[in-house]
């Protein structure tokens, strides 16, 4: 152990000062190259969710999913509806056609 | 919305969540990059074992559970151990190059003077990478990470008390390293001549 006397002790630690200082220069912050980031992650995780990232509670989540498929149902249901409703248009067209031709042959 | 805290992030990771750990990966990533960087001295081994101590962070990370280590020291250690590894299963050892590093540079810095600050930066990283293991360790926790002893402590399985005076140790070997040195990197009279013994 090195004895450090009083008289150093001031230059000492001027000194060491220097060597912080020189640390400090030393040791910059690197940056990982972008592609090896994002790889890593889609190796580890996947992709990245949308959701998740924007933190959404469970609540949230189950209300955005539930208004989703409300939403799905609605508009399969319309284009049934009208797809129904144009059949059934036709058909009653064709039975209207069909009473016509009778009561003219009649 | 409702911002998930570092805990509720980790108890969703901790329990199998891969979305979690993914986050707990995007604020880690960079910093777990840097330590091996700085201990390898190499882009491409930091790379490397980037991915292995994420990998086999994943692996594990159900079994983590919070008794007094913080989970950045708990990915540290990984880190740690596995650049420990890499050092003794290597003869590859590398001096620090800095050229295949990506440094965050100052963008108005000119050319030359940026060169001659790369120079000596590389000089001391050499001297740097002569000391013990847990010195190098030590240093770059405080200059790349600038976690406070008490981190460092945890990381390190050490008091506090006793990183400071590490700390201490370490900067005096390295002003006696700088001043041996003849490179012409360091001014000789910078310390002018050390306190007698």
């Amino acid at each position: 152990m090195k004895i450090v006397w009083p008289w150093n002790r001031k230059r000492m630690e001027r000194e060491l000062q220097s060597v912080e200082s020189l640390l400090t220069e030393a040791f910059k912050p690197v940056h990982a190259r972008p592609s090896f980031v994002n790889d890593l992650r889609k190796r580890l995780v996947g992709s990245r969710n949308p959701l998740a990232r924007a933190g959404l509670s469970t609540l949230e989540l189950i209300l955005i999913i539930g208004g989703a498929i409300v939403g799905v149902v609605v508009l399969v249901l319309t284009i049934l509806g009208r797809f129904g409703g144009l059949v059934g248009k036709l058909k009653f067209w064709e039975w209207g056609k069909k009473k016509k031709a009778k009561s003219d042959s009649g | 919305m409702t911002e998930l805290s570092e805990e509720q992030v980790l108890a969703k990771a901790t329990a199998g969540d891969k979305q979690a750990f993914g986050m707990l990966y995007d604020k880690y990533a960079t910093r777990i990059y840097n330590y091996i960087y700085y201990r390898t001295g190499s882009a491409q081994d930091a790379e490397d074992l980037t991915s292995r101590v994420f990998f086999r962070a994943m692996r594990h990370i159900t079994n983590y559970r919070d008794r007094g280590v913080p989970f950045t020291a708990w990915l540290y250690r990984i880190a740690h151990n596995l650049v420990a590894n890499w050092h003794r299963d290597s003869s590859r050892r590398q001096e620090v190059e800095l050229e295949d590093g990506y440094r965050a540079s100052k963008g108005d810095e000119h050319p030359e003077l940026a060169l001659m600050e790369s120079e000596d930066q590389n000089a001391l990283l050499s001297i740097i990478r002569k000391l013990p293991e847990e010195r190098q360790q030590l240093l770059i926790l405080k200059f790349v990470e600038h976690m406070s002893n008490a981190e460092i402590g945890q990381i390190m399985d050490r008091t506090e008390g006793a990183i400071k005076s590490l700390y201490h140790r370490t900067l005096l070997s390295l002003r006696e390293e700088i001043a041996k040195d003849k490179s012409g990197h360091f001014s000789l009279d910078m310390f002018g001549d050390l306190p007698e013994d």
